[in-house]
């Protein structure tokens, strides 16, 4: 493998179909506040070759949404009611993104999270979102 | 035997384009004055609870809307995304068919605002506002 997986960073698997197709996804053990990781390759791109930004939405929704749900920590699940995404820069082939979650207000029926995804110290993305709370069985 | 889309839509080409080729397929109908896209929510676009997972949709509004754009210019520009806005007003349900068009709504230079609600169903269920910005690019059919 050309790109090695940064040290303190294991996969994980949410049991999400697409996330399986487009990972693999990974985390930072030990972090206090879920944090994600993707290593780009050339499957993730555009024409253009840099990062697809359906790869990057997709991302910060799903780093926003496992933040929140982790940090609840109480069997409820939430779904994304609005994603408003900046691409503020790229990233290519090789390059490690992480999104870094800030909860805004993580109580309630309907929670509040920032994400920005970085190439190191680069931010490429900035997301804000808003995320409804359930219960499982509600939803069955 | 797999579903067929729609009467007049055919799969769209992504060969060069790695992330749609993975995440589709995708059929197109052309011969409107805008194409129209569409979709199948299969099962390897599903999330936990066996809907469409959030970033299938965004990913679908964001090409169509960026596609949209390099169609009308006759293949002559090409575009990155500035911003997209989502809103999220119903599930998909695996099997679902999904269908979008891209409309163009405001010019500003270089920087085009485009909105690409995606429909299932005869009801919309995601809303996408987003900026785009143009340049000239030869070589993107």
């Amino acid at each position: 493998m050309s790109h090695p997986v940064p040290e303190g960073y294991q996969s994980i698997d949410f049991g999400i179909p697409f996330l399986q197709l487009i990972g693999p996804v990974y985390h930072k053990v030990g972090a206090p506040v879920l944090h994600l990781a993707m290593r780009i390759e050339h499957k993730h791109c555009n024409a253009l070759g840099s990062v697809h930004g359906g790869l990057l939405a997709t991302l910060a929704d799903v780093a926003s949404v496992r933040a929140l749900v982790q940090a609840r920590n109480n069997g409820q699940r939430a779904f994304t009611i609005s994603l408003n995404t900046d691409y503020i820069g790229q990233a290519v082939e090789g390059d490690w993104i992480e999104a870094h979650i800030t909860i805004k207000k993580g109580s309630g029926g309907v929670a509040f999270a920032l994400c920005e995804i970085k190439v190191d110290d680069k931010l490429i993305v900035v997301s804000s979102g808003s995320f409804k709370f359930f219960t499982p069985s509600e939803a069955s | 035997m797999a579903a067929q889309p729609p009467l007049g839509f055919g799969l769209l080409d992504c060969t060069h384009l790695p992330f749609n080729h993975l995440t589709g397929p995708i059929y197109i109908k052309e011969g409107d004055s805008t194409p129209r896209f569409g979709m199948f929510i299969l099962p390897q676009h599903s999330d936990a609870e066996g809907f469409a997972e959030r970033g299938v949709l965004a990913t679908l509004a964001d090409m169509v809307a960026g596609r949209s754009l390099v169609i009308a210019s006759n293949f002559t520009l090409g575009c990155f995304t500035i911003s997209l806005n989502l809103e999220f007003l119903a599930p998909v349900p695996q099997g679902g068919w999904i269908e979008t068009t891209a409309k163009l709504y405001g010019q500003q230079g270089n920087v085009a605002f485009v909105a690409c609600d995606i429909s299932y169903d005869g009801n919309v269920v995601m809303q996408a506002n987003g900026k785009f910005k143009q340049f000239p690019h030869a070589d993107l059919r």
